[in-house]
């Protein structure tokens, strides 16, 4: 069978039985919305590529040592270290996260977009580094729900788990994230149009 | 590119807490999310760099 056909449970069995290739496919298949993630919260390039890096290297260990827990998911489990990582680093720096960047590059300006006409592709560039902005405005702990619910695809209760708030607490977060969001792109008059 | 539509209702893993409080979003909360939110967040998705990824396959490897 197909790598790209195969669940993630059947590719862990596989790289735990020795296939190497099912690794690359776990990483190839998650990577997007692990690393997004955690550039998000950390606002730095560099420092979500190390991050993510040690991410994997606990997933490679874990697995190599045959000590996953089957029960979980795989990404919400991968998206979950992720997570402890990022508020280690900031208890270690001591600070929070920033707005931004240290030297003004963004690598979301960078990203391609195809099959569009220019007029298109303008308005749409606006309003999605508009939305962008909005999303980086939330306070940390509501960007983190929005962020783990659309990325990690993780359920409230995982949510309030890894958050340790409960599971109203988490959702009251997501209610006022979108809130906060529309109240924004009223202000800002936001064109909403064109974002599919 | 992600392409994640999951509503935000959606109870992902039967898990009937979940089921609740996620029945407790409104129809307008499910729509400003699934029109406007989920297709921003999936176009800002970005990679790692390749050097980061090839590097972990040969961490795995060297194990």
């Amino acid at each position: 069978m197909k790598l790209q056909s195969q669940s993630d449970q059947d590719l862990i069995h596989s790289y735990i039985g020795g296939h190497e290739s099912s690794l690359e496919e776990l990483i190839r298949r998650h990577k997007s919305k692990i690393y997004t993630s955690i550039y998000l919260l950390v606002k730095d390039q560099y420092l979500a590529e190390d991050i993510f890096q040690d991410t994997f290297i606990k997933v490679i260990s874990t697995l190599k040592a045959g000590k996953y827990n089957e029960e979980g998911k795989f990404l919400p489990w991968v998206m979950r270290i992720a997570h402890n990582l990022v508020i280690d680093f900031f208890r270690k720096e001591k600070r929070t996260p920033v707005i931004t960047n240290v030297d003004g590059f963004d690598i979301f300006d960078v990203i391609k977009i195809y099959d569009e006409n220019m007029e298109d592709r303008i308005v749409r560039d606006q309003t999605h580094k508009d939305l962008k902005a909005m999303i980086q405005l939330l306070p940390s702990e509501q960007k983190e729900v929005l962020i783990m619910r659309h990325y990690g695809e993780l359920s409230f209760k995982e949510i309030a788990d890894i958050t340790e708030v409960s599971i109203n607490t988490a959702l009251g977060r997501m209610r006022y994230a979108l809130n906060n969001l529309r109240k924004m792109m009223q202000m800002k008059e936001v064109s909403v149009k064109n974002t599919e | 590119m992600i392409k994640t539509s999951t509503p935000l209702s959606t109870n992902l893993y039967s898990d009937k807490a979940d089921e609740i409080c996620a029945s407790e979003l409104t129809e307008d909360d499910e729509l400003f999310y699934s029109n406007y939110i989920q297709p921003a967040l999936n176009l800002i998705a970005a990679d790692p760099a390749n050097k980061t990824v090839d590097y972990l396959i040969c961490y795995s490897r060297s194990l």
